[in-house]
């Protein structure tokens, strides 16, 4: 049972800050993903953690524990890499190893061995030869060894990324199922926003050695703290347009368009002293419409804009849409598409539900409603 | 429609390698302004066909016509064409001008001509504010625009390019194609593009044309490949190989109905018409993800009925793809929500017959 906090953790390659005054707390049993694109500084966060790289500053502790100056070797951590690194022998032996080296006994050692190994679902699999096996089972007894190790912590480095996305589903299945079991700490390094929105309890979201966010699945998609998270996830990411409220009337606008004209938004950004915002909303909760009776729907922003770029993705549509000067994208449906029969160069207007839309500071990129 | 509308014709291309046919008898032609999006896994001969129509190959049978004109002797620089092979990742360390220069400078343009070809397509791509920029230094935005100003910088009628798109971060191709459509329409300029990606293929090719083993086994516009593959291997591979797919066989009397996935079924006594109509003793249904239910139960079910497993999804933030097993076949279902199952449990799986693709059991092709 390990919750594991991270504490102002700094780290520097010569001139490179991998890592800038990184805090974090990991919860004990949860499964918790480190996301963000190549170069973020989550692997090396990831080894700081396993005690494979020292901090340049800061602290690491397992159960208020300071472990920053402990060895990998000893602070009771298996990491898993591509599940490849197996010897050439049987399942049962590559499974058995971390328990000899742990001095069990040879009877105990087949017991544990067989329970590992049905817990992962390569039961059967003992006698074989892993050059036997495909590579969901291959993967599997590389789990296993780790699991043999007995760990207080379970370190992911992108352990799925070479597999076919069918193996891939299922392996994340797997593990979800093993975490429920075993309730152990588990850190889960991606740079894959589906495969990091599927398994975690939690996410920390990274970019350039900070981490932006850290939430469940539904508040990083939904409730993005930066321009950043809502833009890296979700494809497409989210859109931003950016917005003016006018002193008078207290409605928002983009450039000259009204877009909402109920006070109630405009005082709220007033009251945080901005009068402009970038306005962030998700291309699925686009309604689109060709013409609206002249109601204004106190619950919608409506943008009018025209259509400049029609996308067909086979199961959806993605419709890019101009709107003085800036653009969003409306992601519809085959079915939504079809009925409204769209062209580009059409003018439309564009319904966004005002619980489905969040406003961004200009100048920090930071979600202020 | 008279022939001389076309930009460009290629007619009945065919090359061999080493006794090896890697072309056979390709044929197309393109409307000035037109996106062609050849789609193909790699290997196919994608490349081998736009290094013919460039010139830098030369075809063992079959015409290129260009504006009218056989071009089939002439050399590449005469062809008013552009083969553009790197990928539309820019140089960082250079400057904007140099990155759009660099295709012209490899040519050996004069610096005279170099200014102006620059300043003109900068000038149409709205990037002229930003040429003595550091590509690195550049909006995720900007980037895009300046890559797409590279690979267009060689002055041409017709742009052929080479997975312009691989090797790209996903975002960064999701917004870069985009772009590339708007900027296409805008310049006016006929383009055939090589993808092996479907994605590609489907959003920007104004036509796509699947070219398979050296032979075109499908042409026509995005909507028409999707829903219309010409046969079963087509349809697979627009989806990665996870097509959602049940073989129903009926026996010689026409009697006792059976289907290659178990016995736990129910088949929509359409299936069964359509199976007399063909005269066929076996069909392939299938559907794509969003075509495709998978629950705890489907109560009507109007269409084929499929218990399996469920093995697991994918949550993209907006949607889940959930994913059934039963035996070695996969089914994929695009659904707003989680079926109230857990792993391992028993799910049914609906492929409604509004949603499904009818493929012949013997030839694998499109019967409705």
């Amino acid at each position: 049972m390990v919750s594991i906090k991270l504490v102002d953790i700094s780290k520097t390659f010569g001139s490179v800050e991998a890592l800038k005054d990184v805090s974090l707390e990991i919860r004990d049993g949860e499964l918790f993903a480190i996301l963000g694109p190549s170069g973020c500084g989550k692997t090396t966060l990831l080894r700081i953690v396993a005690g494979l790289e020292k901090p340049t500053k800061g602290r690491v502790y397992f159960d208020d524990i300071d472990v920053t100056n402990i060895p990998a070797e000893i602070r009771d951590v298996s990491m898993v890499f591509q599940f490849y690194a197996l010897y050439p022998t049987t399942v049962f032996n590559n499974i058995a190893l971390p328990l000899k080296s742990k001095g069990y006994s040879r009877i105990d050692i087949e017991k544990r061995v067989k329970e590992i190994a049905e817990l992962v679902g390569i039961g059967k699999a003992l006698n074989l030869h892993i050059d036997k096996l495909n590579i969901a089972d291959k993967q599997k007894v590389a789990l296993a060894r780790a699991m043999a190790k007995e760990p207080q912590v379970y370190l992911f480095d992108e352990p799925l990324t070479i597999l076919d996305p069918v193996t891939r589903v299922i392996m994340r299945s797997e593990l979800k199922k093993l975490q429920h079991r075993l309730k152990q700490t588990m850190i889960y390094v991606t740079h894959d926003q589906i495969e990091a929105l599927t398994l975690a309890d939690r996410i920390a979201v990274m970019n350039f050695g900070v981490v932006e966010q850290v939430g469940t699945s539904w508040d990083v998609y939904n409730l993005p703290n930066t321009t950043f998270v809502g833009w890296f996830l979700g494809e497409p990411g989210m859109n931003f347009v950016e917005i003016a409220v006018d002193k008078d009337d207290l409605s928002i606008n983009i450039g000259s368009k009204k877009i909402f004209r109920d006070p109630s938004l405009g005082k709220k950004l007033l009251d945080l002293g901005l009068e402009k915002a970038l306005l962030g909303f998700r291309a699925e909760n686009v309604v689109l419409v060709k013409e609206v009776p002249g109601v204004h729907d106190p619950n919608s922003i409506v943008i009018d804009g025209i259509i400049r770029v029609i996308e067909f993705f086979g199961t959806h549509y993605v419709v890019n849409v101009e709107t003085e000067g800036s653009e969003f994208k409306v992601k519809l449906s085959v079915s939504e598409f079809n009925k409204l029969m769209l062209g580009e160069n059409d003018k439309v207007k564009a319904l966004v539900r005002v619980d489905k839309v969040c406003f961004f500071n200009l100048d920090n990129n930071r979600r202020v409603l | 429609m008279g022939k001389d509308e076309y930009i460009i014709q290629v007619e009945k291309i065919a090359k061999t390698y080493n006794g090896r046919r890697v072309l056979n008898d390709i044929s197309f032609a393109l409307r000035r302004g037109e996106l062609l999006a050849i789609l193909g896994p790699p290997g196919s001969g994608k490349t081998t066909l736009l290094k013919i129509i460039a010139g830098l190959i030369k075809q063992d049978a079959g015409d290129v016509i260009i504006n009218g004109r056989i071009v089939n002797d002439l050399p590449p620089y005469e062809r008013g064409v552009s083969l553009v092979f790197e990928t539309l990742a820019l140089y960082p360390n250079m400057s904007v001008y140099e990155n759009i220069a660099s295709p012209l400078i490899a040519e050996k343009k004069d610096k005279e001509y170099i200014d102006r070809r620059v300043g003109e397509i900068s000038r149409l791509l709205k990037i002229e504010h930003i040429l003595g920029r550091k590509a690195d230094k550049l909006s995720g935005g900007e980037r895009q625009r300046v890559a797409i100003a590279r690979a267009l910088a060689k002055e041409a009628e017709i742009y052929l390019l080479d997975e312009p798109l691989s090797n790209l971060d996903a975002k960064i191709r999701y917004a870069l194609r985009t772009e590339f459509k708007k900027l296409k329409s805008l310049l006016g300029k006929t383009i055939i593009l090589a993808t092996s990606d479907p994605s590609d293929a489907l959003a920007l090719g104004d036509k796509v044309m699947l070219l398979f083993n050296g032979a075109v086994i499908q042409e026509g516009p995005p909507i028409d490949i999707y829903y219309a593959p010409r046969n079963i291997s087509i349809a697979r591979y627009l989806t990665g190989n996870i097509l959602n797919e049940v073989s129903i066989s009926i026996d010689s009397y026409g009697k006792s109905v059976s289907m290659d996935v178990g016995q736990e079924f129910s088949i929509d006594p359409y299936f069964l018409k359509v199976l007399r109509e063909v005269g066929e003793t076996s069909i392939t249904l299938a559907s794509y993800a969003d075509g495709c239910i998978v629950d705890k139960s489907v109560e009507s079910c109007s269409g084929i009925k499929v218990a399996g497993e469920f093995i697991g999804y994918e949550y993209r933030g907006s949607e889940y793809l959930v994913y059934a097993r039963k035996g070695e076949r996969v089914f994929r279902s695009l659904r707003a929500s989680l079926p109230n199952v857990t792993f391992g449990e028993r799910v049914e799986v609906c492929i409604p017959h509004t949603n499904a693709l009818l493929f012949s059991g013997k030839t694998g092709s499109l019967i409705r």
